[in-house]
Parts: C-alpha cells; structure tokens; sequence
C-alpha cells in the first residue's frame, strides 16, 4: 500500500496515532478517535482531534488541531461580537468594522492583507453574524507564521484613519444596494426579520440601514476596537500541516503583548412569547414570481428543541425527496421552490419557510399546502425510516466535500473549533452535538412540530412583484 | 447575514446553470478553493462575505492612528521569513480502461466516511439541434426522474437515505453525471448511480413537469443583471456559434419531446466517450470488482462530433445595452474570444487575467473598487473550452458611474497589452495561481474535478503534476505577448445592462450603442412614451 501512504488525500490514522513530538507539552489532548454507537448509528469521537487547547496570559483561547493530510493550514480567530451587540442608531456598524479590519495596522499597509494571503495562494476572508465575527487565512502550511503576524498586527494596532473609514463606508453601500437592494426577495426577507423578532437586538440587519452607517463617526469606531477586538473577547484555532510546539511558541511571540479589555455584556436578546399571528405584504421590483415566508420563533443552539429542529428542517426540505419538494413542486406543483431552514443563533433565534409560488397557484393556497404539511407532523410520528435519512444528511453535512463546514476542509474544522470555544467554552460539544442529533426519536420531533408551529406564533410575510423591470418606461 | 442567498437551495440543486458555473470556473482553473461548492445545507451556514482590499496609497503616519498605549515591538515590521514549503506529492490515482472503453480513475481517502464520484461524458450542448437548444442538460437532468425499476421520487428516496447526493447536467462541451455519500453505503450508491446512468425512462409527466418549471425558471433568470449581461456579450462574441446561447429559451424548451431525450442519450452516453472519477473511503480491489459488475455491461458506441461554425470577427467598439428600467447599477462586460483549454497559451493566458482581474489583489480591483469605489467587486475571467472561449472584464457598478468605470476599464485593459508588469505583481499572480491549485486538492470533490478535468480535455498524463512548474515558468514577456493577442482593444464588445434612460447618452461616447429590452430584442424605441391606447 505504499501508494496510500503517498497519497495527500490518506489522512492518516497513523498520523492521529503517532503524536510522537517528543517536546509534546503536557497538556497535549490524545488526538486518538474513538468509534461509537448511537442508535444505530457508528461516529468518530471527537470528531475533530484537538492537539492542545491553552489560554494566554491576556485571556487568548487557543486550539490546535495537527493533520498532515494536505500541505495546508487554516486559521480561524472568532471575535464574540456581532450585529446584537450594536446599539440602536447604529446598526450595521459590527459589519462595517469587520471590513475596517482589512484598512491596514502599524506594520501592515493598507492594500496588504489580501495580498500576503493571496500572494501565497491562500484564502482570507470574513463574515459578521448577529452573534459573532469570524476571520479566516487558509496558506500553504510553511506559511503559518505569514497569518498569525498578520492576525496579531491588526489585533493590537489596527489602523482607524477617516480615509479609510470613508472608503468601507462606501463599499458598505455599495455591498448593500448591490446585495440586498438589487436583488429579488431579498429586501422582503430582511423585512420578515424585522418583523419575525420583537427585540430590536434581534431584528436589525446586520449590513444596517444607510442613515445609521451615515451617523457613524470614526470616534465610535475606534471604540468599538478597542471594546470589542481584544485577546479576551476572541477565539484563535489554527488547524492542518502544522508542529504544534512551533504554532505554540509563535502564537506566544505574536499575541502575549497585547492588553486584554473589559468586555460590557451583550444586550438581552430575550423575546417576548407571540400570540399573535403578524402578516406583511412588501413590493418587490425584481422579482418575477411571488414569494412568500411564514417563520416561527425558535430556541436558541443547544437549548430545548434545537435537536429536533434541525431533523425537522431535513424532513421538510433537504434533498428531493424531502416532504415540501414532493408535495409542492413535484405533486400539486405550486411552487418553483419551498425551503425551511433553521437560522441558528446563540439566543432566540427563527424557523423559516420561504416558497417561490408558481404563477398557476397563488401564495394563499400554497400556504395552506405548507400548513397542512406542518400538521401532519403535529399528529403522526415519523417513520424510523424517514428519521434515520435525515440523520444520515446530518453526517453527510459533516463529511462531504461542500459547504463551509465541511470536517474535509481545514477551515471547516478550525471555525467549528473556534466556534465551539467561543460560544460554549467547549470544542468538544461538536461531538455532543452530533450525537444530540442522532439521538432524537419520533416523538421529539412531533412534539417540537407542536412546540414551534402555531398558528399564533406565525409571522408571514409576502413578496409581491410589481414586474417594474419589465414594463416600458 | 449579509451575502445570504435567498434562492432556495432545491432551485440550485436542480439547476443546471449553477453546475455550468462550477464546471466553467474549475476548467479554467480559476476555482478558488472553498467558493464555488454547491452549498450543502450545513448544520450553520456560513455567511461570508465579500472580501475587503484597498490599493495602495500613502499611508498616514504611526502615530496619527495607532493607540498610544501599543508599546513599540519593532520586530514586527516586516513580514516573517518564509520557511521552504513542506513536501507534498499529489495522489497518484490508478487509472485503468474497462473493455467497453469506461475510462476509471481510482483514488483513496480515508479521512472521513465518505466517497464521492464523478462521470464525465463528452458531449454537450454544442451537438444538440438549434430549434431544441436545451436537449443535452434536459436528457442529464431527465436521468434521476426515473428508470427501469426505481420513480423519481425513489430515486431520491434512496438517494437521501445514504446520506447522499447526486446531480447532472450538460456544459456547452461536457455532461456530469456527480455523485456522493456516506461510505458505508457504496455498494447502494453504485446501484442508484449506474441504474439512473443506464435505464432511464425519461417519463413523460416528468419531463412535463421539468419543461414547465424550466421556462419558469428562465423567466425568473431574466430577473437578474447577471444573466442579462451574460447572455447579451454571448450572443456577440460568439455570434452562430453554439457557445452563443447561454440558456435555452421558451420555446425551444417546449419543443423537446420524450423521444428527442432518448435518442441523444442513447446516441451520446456511451463508456467509449467517457471517464470515471471515484475518491473516498473504500478498498480498491473490491471497488474495481464492484465497478466491473456495474458499469460492464454498458454497451459501447460511436461518437458523434459537432461541425461548428467559424468565431465572428468584430469590427470597432460596438455597445450592446440591455435596458432594465429602475436598474440600481449597471452591470458590464467587456471582451473577446480567448484561447481553447489545450492552446499552449493557456498558462500565459491565466498569469495574465490574474493580473488584470483574478482576485482581490488583481488591478481591476484595486483600480475601480478599492481606488474609485464605484463598485462592490471588479474582476476579469478566462474561460477557456474545448474550443475558444470567452476572455471578460466584469462588474456591477453604481448607475451614475458607468461611464467612468468603463474608462477605467479600457485604461486597464491597455495597460496590460503595453506595460510590462513589475516582477513582484508577476510573481504573486503566479504564487497565487500555484498554490490555490494545490490548496483546491483539499477535499474529495475538488481532486475528483481536476482528475475529470484533466481527462475530460486530453490534457498530458503529467498535466495535475507539472501544473504549478507551468504557472511559475511564464514570465513578464509572455504575459505582455498573450494580453496583445487576447484583448483585441479596437474591436472589443462591450455589454451593459442597465437603465437605458440614465446610461445611454454617456455610452455614445465609447462607441455606437445598440439598445435591447430584457427579452433579449432589439428596440429601436425604447425611449418614446408608449402611445395612448396601443
């Protein structure tokens, strides 16, 4: 089998278990995976092998994760800030500092990020979520210390000139005309946000409205770094070809100086109960077909239903096969698409359905197509069947090659781990989460079916085209 | 949030506009590892957003913008020493040829519980008849609504239940029939897989359904500036080429009968004429057992080939506007024809988009998002085919700036025909090209697609290997050769799409301007008021 061994794509049982490293500090975690059984159902665990985990002086979480398998690594440094920790008048301001990010810090000009990255081949990029921002490098693996020279340059001294905050304030613009403002449905969508949660903590935008990004002043910029980015208040993990003791020692070298924060605590995200069924009807200039969203409120990662959930989502729409696809688009044909999907968040977060009607049905009679479906799973169980195929598209989300958080992908592995630090203390909670899934029976997901899906906790919200694209002016 | 996409993934899955997009950026070795996935819906989608850059300017002193408190670590000015590269040595696959003519590609990774593959066939759109432009992706697609022994919705059934998925779908020169699922359940996948492969049905209520919900879906793609734009520069640059058609229209779509599927599938889908890709967890001497039993019977045949017509030749900048009323940008595309994927040009040709416009640190970027700000995004692509395809510079800008970002353009443009690039630009548009090659062969999928890639255009037996040499051997005069031979800048074609009422005059200025609606017509009279009672 020598063509194994050379083979990039042989991760290596052997690598997990020859940790030889002689100087392999003590508080080495035994990467060694472990085969076990729910419900039928055989996993790894952990499924993501951590090689050490250990926190600075200045409060930095870090989590090391060694594989050899391709000539790869990828940081990730998770920031607990997000758009629920902006104040009202200025929303969109999390987003907008996110790209200020990128303006340049003492030693690295202006231009420079992308191009160190880029210039090695490598990817770099960012994201602001309602309850987090992310940064990620993924480099070839002799260029580590490239992405943690740069990550640690812009931690302690980023630059906060007006030039440049004019410039992203621009570019925020224009993110969002060309985004959301251009774009088919997506304006009704921000709207159904906005009226789905009462807390405006949980209802704003994250890319903000434009007079709110107007009244930003750079002071209020330079507050929101210094709050907000420090080693206390974030998460590094660094995942792929790497010597943990050498990403160790220059993890020390870059991040021990900087000076940890008082972090304030976020607002309450708290949610009032609906009782009441909300409805909105919103013009849409590019779309050409109606659409509508009917969303519930729904708990938080981790607490309460969150399991069942995120089985009921595969169940109604993951695959052609899923219960919404059969029945709208394949038997009574009323739609062009129909979805639910989960929108997870650390606190209250919504269940969403959004169905694109076909022009022979009408948005009414679809959604008591999707009501009747929701009904069902209130009255009868699941087949053990149907349950175990929407466990097996859980592993599937794990293992294939698509998506962000793929387990194939370095980068996938390093968010999970640095997500898992930051939002629960625990990386190992992936591996509780996996089996939180597999674990749930037919009876969970009826009576989360129950929970979330009333008739008074509704809120629908319809797009209607107004074909102003295509008529003669 | 921001980024989200709202069109509903079961769209995407079934549409074979988003496997043509994927299968045109990885054959031009443009695709940047971890982006153009087909998004599975994960546990948490990620939400990426758009990258921020800025060009170069002076920079404002140290003290004017950094902290006081920061105590002086002089050691970090400069960027650290870069250690030589790690070894690293491709997978070799085992490559083998069934006696039917099957092509297999074999390749193993046991990482994860998983194996994901891959067939492609060699034909496409470009030998499907004019008056049914839409045949090839149809018969692809028409393969999982049934068969033999299985209905659509069995098919998805067993599909789903193996953790699994699968997709098909005809490019302009290729089809994919691309596949995967939890290793455990390999044996069941093959089944499905070569059952929907070779004893399709194409049921008549089916295909109903497909024709109906594809002219829905084309009419929803006339939504979006990106299509409009796309299928206006098609129609020039390649004129009665069938590379010009960029989507099927109504009525050809409704003119494809149950019988027309099954004769180009039984015409064009034929082991002779095709490869297999298998990367995953699995034993290759039971796999070739397996592989040998299903796909063994497969009858072989004879290829059909596409006589196609001469490239048009373009005379002066000529402006082709799709007028979108209400339009909150115009969205541009500027080029020509450009090289087939076998020329030898090919590396010089990639090395020299990269420079213009291949990334955030390209100088389109720089120029006109990072320097003028009129855009959100500004890139160029090469997307080299079997035969020649497009060369463009692209983006979406604000309306008011149009003609300024087309000036931008041009001066871009030129630049790159008649100023060397420094050594340093040169070399990071190699390093990039390089070493995002290398980092895409992280997963299953994206070594599967470069193996099929390789085969699916007859690239040299050495091609995965010696990719990253090729790139780091172009240097600055290639570069300026090949820019001179593919921006022909006197005859460049140039789309908008935008509002004609705003945009239209400032257009004249760089050339004649021909005007169409969004249905893709002519109109001479776009800007007259629609008379009383007509």
């Amino acid at each position: 089998m020598s063509n194994r061994k050379r083979t990039l794509l042989t991760l290596a049982v052997t690598l997990l278990l020859s940790n030889t490293t002689t100087s392999a500090p003590a508080t080495t975690v035994s990467p060694v995976q472990t085969t076990i059984s729910v419900n039928g159902f055989e996993i790894k665990k952990p499924l993501i092998p951590v090689t050490e985990r250990f926190t600075l002086a200045n409060g930095l979480r870090v989590v090391l994760s060694e594989d050899h398998s391709a000539p790869v690594a990828s940081c990730v440094i998770v920031y607990d800030v997000g758009a629920r920790n902006e104040k009202k008048g200025r929303s969109g301001f999390a987003h907008l500092f996110e790209h200020m990010m990128f303006e340049g810090s003492e030693n690295v000009g202006k231009a420079e990020y992308f191009k160190y990255i880029e210039s090695t081949g490598g990817n770099v990029n960012a994201s602001t979520h309602p309850d987090f921002t992310n940064y990620f490098e993924k480099v070839p693996s002799n260029q580590l210390e490239l992405a943690l020279w740069l990550e640690s340059d812009r931690m302690r001294s980023l630059k906060v000139t007006p030039e440049n905050f004019e410039n992203q304030l621009q570019t925020v613009k224009e993110e969002k005309r060309l985004n959301y403002d251009n774009k088919p449905y997506v304006p009704a969508e921000v709207k159904m946000e906005e009226l789905a949660f009462d807390n405006w903590t949980n209802q704003h935008p994250v890319i903000g409205s434009f007079e709110d990004l107007d009244a930003a002043s750079i002071s209020d910029i330079r507050q929101f770094f210094k709050t907000f980015y420090a080693p206390n208040n974030a998460v590094l993990a660094i995942v792929g070809d790497i010597d943990p003791t050498q990403a160790k020692a220059l993890v020390h070298k870059y991040f021990d100086s900087i000076p940890s924060q008082k972090i304030p605590a976020p607002p309450s995200p708290a949610e009032p109960v609906q009782t009441k069924a909300k409805y909105l009807k919103v013009d849409d200039q590019h779309a050409e077909m109606p659409a509508f969203w009917m969303t519930w409120k729904a708990p938080p990662r981790r607490e309460g239903d969150y399991y069942a959930l995120g089985i009921l989502e595969k169940v109604l729409s993951t695959g052609t096969s899923s219960r919404l696809y059969q029945r709208m688009i394949k038997g009574d044909q009323v739609a062009l698409s129909a979805n639910a999907s989960y929108d997870e968040r650390r606190g209250p977060a919504l269940f969403e359905s959004m169905v694109i009607v076909k022009p022979t049905s009408t948005p009414e009679k679809a959604r008591e197509i999707v009501w009747d479906e929701l009904e069902k799973l209130k009255k009868e169980p699941i087949s053990q069947a149907e349950l175990d195929k929407a466990k097996n598209q859980i592993l599937r989300d794990m293992f294939s090659s698509a998506g962000y958080y793929t387990l194939q992908r370095s980068v996938g592995r390093a968010e999970l781990l640095a997500e898992y630090t930051s939002f629960f203390g625990n990386s190992t909670f992936l591996d509780k989460d996996i089996e939180g899934y597999l674990k749930v029976t037919p009876a969970d997901i009826q009576k989360a079916a129950q929970d979330i899906f009333t008739k008074d906790g509704v809120t629908v919200v319809d797009a209607v085209p107004t074909h102003a694209t295509t008529q003669a002016q | 949030m921001q980024l989200r996409t709202v069109l509903p993934h079961s769209l995407k899955k079934t549409s074979a506009a988003s496997l043509m997009a994927v299968l045109a950026l990885s054959s031009t070795g443009l695709l940047q590892p971890g982006y153009a996935q087909i998004k599975a819906a994960p546990p948490a989608p990620a939400k990426v957003s758009q990258p921020v850059d800025v060009n170069k300017q002076t920079q404002p002193t140290a003290s004017e913008a950094t902290p006081s408190q920061i105590p002086a670590e002089t050691w970090r000015k400069n960027a650290p020493k870069v250690p030589p590269p790690r070894e690293f040595k491709l997978p070799t696959p085992q490559v083998y040829t069934l006696d039917n003519g099957l092509k297999v590609e074999l390749v193993e990774d046991h990482r994860f519980p998983f194996i994901t593959l891959e067939l492609g066939i060699k034909c496409g759109s470009t030998i499907e008849p004019r008056e049914k432009l839409g045949l090839a992706d149809m018969t692809s697609d028409m393969l999982l609504e049934g068969t033999k022994t299985r209905t659509s919705k069995q098919i998805s059934e067993d599909v789903d239940f193996i953790g699994g998925g699968i997709r098909a779908g005809s490019d302009y020169d290729y089809s994919m029939l691309l596949a995967s699922s939890l290793s455990k359940y390999t044996d069941r996948m093959f089944d499905v897989f070569c059952d929907v492969l070779l004893n399709p049905t194409f049921p008549e209520d089916e295909l109903t359904l497909k024709k109906t919900n594809l002219v829905e879906e084309l009419a929803m793609r006339r939504a979006q500036p990106g299509f409009l734009v796309g299928e206006r520069f098609a129609k020039v640059v390649f004129g009665t080429h069938p590379y010009s058609e960029v989507a099927p229209t109504p009525t050809t779509v409704k003119a494809i009968t149950r019988d027309d599927l099954e004769k180009f599938h039984h015409n064009n889908f034929i082991p002779n004429n095709s490869i297999l890709v298998v990367v995953g967890d699995f034993d290759s001497a039971k796999l070739k057992d397996l592989i040998a039993s299903k796909f063994g019977k497969w009858q072989a045949g004879s290829v059909t080939s596409a006589q196609e017509p001469q490239l048009p030749i373009q005379h002066g900048r000529h402006i082709y506007l799709v007028n979108r009323p209400g339009s909150a940008q115009s969205s541009i595309r500027i080029g020509n024809t450009s090289i087939s994927r076998k020329d030898p040009n090919f590396f010089p040709m990639l090395v020299a988009n990269q420079i213009l416009g291949g990334a955030a640190q390209a100088r389109l970027f720089l120029n006109i998002r990072e320097q003028k700000g009129y855009t959100y995004g500004a890139y160029s692509h090469v997307d080299a085919r079997k035969e020649p395809g497009a060369f463009a510079a692209l983006a979406d800008v604000r309306t008011e700036v149009t003609a300024p970002s087309l000036e931008e353009f041009f001066y871009e443009l030129d630049r790159l025909r008649n100023v060397k690039p420094s050594a340093k630009e040169l070399n990071d548009a190699k390093n990039y090209l390089a070493g995002s090659f290398q980092l895409s062969l992280e997963t299953q999928a994206g070594l599967a697609q470069k193996l099929l890639d390789a085969s699916l255009y007859e690239l040299p037996d050495d091609y995965l290997q010696t990719y990253a040499d090729k790139v780091m051997a172009v240097n600055a005069d290639d570069v300026r050769k090949i820019a001179r031979k593919m921006i022909d800048y006197d005859n460049l074609v140039i789309a908008v799409v935008g509002d004609a009422a705003k945009i239209e005059k400032d257009l004249e200025y760089f050339g004649p301007v021909d005007v169409y609606d969004t249905k893709g017509k002519l109109s001479d009279d776009w800007g007259k008021q629609p008379k009383p009672g007509s």
